[in-house]
């Protein structure tokens, strides 16, 4: 069971290291890449933005010979990529002709729907009501939350390794969970999955070769984690709402809903619409600081993983509330020194203009 | 007759009384010489520093109090911390040196009616010595000490124009005296342990760190080679000293000495020079500067705003190593003759311990007056705009024009 799983995900691995050089070569053909047109961007050549389809294609091809291990539990992970995939496709679409953000956020809520609806959410009672009425309510108020959900990954993929990174961690945490809760075709998929990313961090992250992940692989990736997600509650042996594995995952996307919330509020307050594109993400607030974006990637994973691994280690001792609130408030003191940083910034700038006055006496 | 009752004060933040340390313990000393008359004062010291056998329990009539902890470093949040809650029970007014303790002011304003008066000594947290968690810190206590003092003292005009930018109220200045500095004549007996004392020789007393230029310095002196350079400083205290001193001690116009803690052979060194050079390029207004002043020495100094104050543009002033060389060799006896006696005057005017003392005193009597320091905001900004148009002063609705020109 477990060589099968570690050989899917080496094979998994190898497929997108060979894979990613020719799917280049078709992205120029076909001019899937992302141009350096906007001063958002900081690249500053053309690169194809094929991550997401060489995930998916990989994966799919590395999961393959693996069918009959587990065909009972298959269509389910084929559901989920099913609805996935269409995710990606829109994504695709969207890299190479802008679509219109309202049809993206409308096809997110669709598919969002579509996973709760696809008899994977049945089992899983947030409140433990079984009235079909407040059943709706919450799949409305959670299908809200998915979208919520994929579009602060979408907003974190601005700088090299950042979003393939976080993805990486979550899917190791969600395989971890699996493994704990023997819910094994979730460890395979998570396990293979995570394998592609490490293909592609090799090329997002190395000088030859590059490529992006784009709208598609960040709402493909997104996606195929909350699909992923509802399939293993369906089956853990405990309720969800206290548990550790709950906590961990929340630690672990605070950060991209934070800054999607507060990075949306801000352009909301200021009149323009929430997918407005500028430069005021945490990963641009630090590059602007003056960190080179290695450095930022680093400092932001790093202090995803220490707070998600502080959280975790208090929870042992503290209810789930409180441990939820002690790390919300882990994150916005990690903000509160970002924006602390930046005002010394603006001091020292000024100390400099004052400094060099020579004034007349 | 009627028996006034003094006020009380606290000094708190200065490593302690008899001062052996540095600038800010000088003020201290001076303080207690002048103010004892109108105030009952104590002052807080470090009981690291001061051995038990030879303790005081006063110093010419003021309290000292010994706190178990450094005065600097790390220590001095806490150091400062316990002096304040110390000095809450009994004083009216507290004088803290130093924003370590800052981040209990809040509580003192909210909940006591006590007098602060903070003195922001610099930018500290912009300084290259102090690791980013230090700066933070430096950076929110000095924010603190502003908001939350009722009187802030900097130390020279620039840091005021800064407060003034950065938190749009306005800070004192007070500089430091340097009336403590001995006159000396060489003795036979200096000659021999200092045998440049004889010729014509610069002279320069500061930290070895990369923000006092020391670098510049000793390569254009060792490039003219008009003048020899004695240079006095904890050589061997970082890798940047100890590089410059192994590149330079063998120059034989260059004499690189390591730190005098005795104040006549400091003095003897620096006032019988015939140069002062003032590399420093941070933090406000220079003690060993306006000693130089008080000296009658010609100033070179580093040209940034701090120095061009407190000499009041009259010194010579350098950027880099050409301008330093240039300096140097058009220099004339007669140039130094007159910057010299220049420098004196505004040394004599400026900064001797009697005008500094009465600063502070006018200080501590109307810290008693609930005034509100804050700046008069640029009226015009409230103006409406076609007035001002009207009488062409449309330039004045921005305050940010205003101030950087």
């Amino acid at each position: 069971m477990f060589f099968n799983i570690s050989i899917a995900t080496l094979l998994a691995l190898a497929l997108m290291l060979l894979f990613v050089p020719f799917g280049r070569k078709m992205a120029i053909k076909l001019n899937l890449m992302d141009k350096p047109n906007s001063t958002r961007k900081f690249h500053d050549s053309e690169i194809p933005v094929i991550g997401g389809i060489s995930i998916f294609f990989c994966f799919i091809i590395a999961v393959i010979p693996f069918y009959s291990f587990f065909s009972s539990s298959m269509d389910q992970l084929i559901m989920v990529l099913s609805i996935s995939s269409i995710l990606l496709f829109t994504g695709v679409i969207d890299d190479k002709s802008n679509i219109s953000p309202l049809l993206k956020l409308f096809v997110q809520f669709v598919c969002a729907i579509l996973f709760l609806q696809s008899g994977l959410f049945e089992s899983v009672y947030i409140f433990g009501a079984s009235q079909s009425f407040i059943l709706w309510i919450q799949k409305i108020v959670i299908a809200f939350l998915v979208v919520g959900l994929i579009n602060a990954f979408n907003f974190i993929d601005g700088i090299d390794g950042l979003a393939a990174g976080l993805f990486f961690i979550v899917f190791l945490w969600l395989g971890l969970f699996s493994f704990l809760s023997q819910q094994y075709i979730v460890l395979f998929s998570s396990l293979s999955i995570a394998g592609t990313l490490v293909g592609f961090l090799y090329y997002n992250l190395g000088k030859v070769n590059k490529i992006f992940l784009g709208d598609g692989g960040t709402l493909f990736l997104s996606s195929f984690f909350i699909g992923s997600f509802f399939l293993l509650s369906n089956d853990l042996t405990y309720p969800i709402q206290d548990s550790f594995f709950l906590l961990g995952f929340l630690s672990l996307i605070m950060l991209p809903v934070l800054d999607a919330f507060v990075v949306s509020k801000n352009r909301i307050v200021n009149g323009s619409s929430p997918f407005k594109a500028d430069r005021t993400h945490l990963h641009h607030r630090l590059l602007q600081l003056g960190l080179l974006s290695r450095k930022v990637l680093i400092l932001i994973i790093s202090s995803i993983i220490g707070i998600t691994i502080i959280t975790l280690l208090i929870s042992v001792y503290c209810s789930f509330l409180f441990s939820f609130l002690f790390m919300v408030l882990l994150y916005l003191f990690l903000y509160f020194m970002i924006s602390t940083a930046e005002k010394m910034k603006s001091h020292q700038r000024i100390l400099l203009r004052i400094e060099n006055r020579i004034t007349a006496f | 007759m009627k028996t006034l009752n003094k006020r009380k004060l606290a000094i708190i933040g200065t490593v302690g009384l008899p001062a052996n340390y540095g600038g800010f313990e000088t003020l201290a000393d001076h303080l207690v010489k002048g103010v004892s008359d109108t105030y009952d004062i104590s002052v807080y010291c470090s009981a690291k520093r001061y051995p038990k056998s030879s303790r005081k329990k006063t110093y010419n009539r003021a309290r000292l109090f010994y706190i178990p902890l450094n005065a600097n470093g790390f220590q001095s949040i806490f150091y400062d911390t316990f002096s304040i809650i110390h000095a809450l029970f009994y004083a009216d007014l507290l004088l803290i040196l130093g924003v370590s303790g800052a981040w209990f002011l809040p509580f003192v304003r909210i909940f006591t009616k006590k007098k602060i008066i903070i003195s922001i000594d610099g930018i500290e947290w912009k300084r290259s010595k102090w690791n980013l968690l230090a700066k933070w810190y430096l950076w929110w206590a000095e924010k603190l000490a502003v908001q939350y003092a009722h009187i802030d003292i900097s130390d020279n005009e620039s840091i005021q124009d800064y407060t003034a930018m950065r938190y749009g109220s306005l800070s004192q200045v007070i500089e430091y005296g340097a009336d403590h500095t001995l006159r000396v004549t060489p003795q036979n007996s200096d000659y021999d342990v200092y045998p440049f004392l004889k010729k014509e020789y610069a002279f320069k007393v500061c930290r070895i760190e990369p923000e006092n230029n020391i670098d510049v310095i000793l390569e254009s002196f060792a490039r003219t080679s008009k003048m020899p350079l004695v240079c006095v400083g904890n050589w061997e205290n970082s890798t940047y000293g100890i590089e410059l001193k192994s590149q330079y001690q063998h120059h034989e116009q260059i004499i690189l000495l390591d730190p005098i803690y005795n104040q006549r052979e400091l003095d003897l060194i620096r006032g019988n020079a015939s140069m002062y050079i003032h590399g420093h390029s941070a933090g406000g207004t220079n003690p060993s500067l306006v000693e130089a002043m008080y000296l009658g020495l010609p100033i070179i100094a580093y040209k940034v705003s701090y120095n061009i104050t407190t000499t009041e543009g009259k010194a010579q002033y350098f950027s880099s190593s050409e301008e330093l060389m240039n300096v140097l060799l058009t220099m004339t006896r007669d140039k130094r003759k007159a910057l010299g006696k220049s420098m004196k005057r505004i040394a004599d005017r400026r900064y001797t311990w009697n005008v500094i003392i009465k600063k502070y005193k006018f200080l501590f009597d109307q810290v008693f007056l609930d005034h509100k320091k804050s700046l008069f905001s640029n009226a015009s900004e409230k103006m409406e705009f076609n007035l001002l148009r009207e009488v062409h002063a449309t330039h004045l609705m921005h305050s940010r024009t205003f101030f950087e020109s």
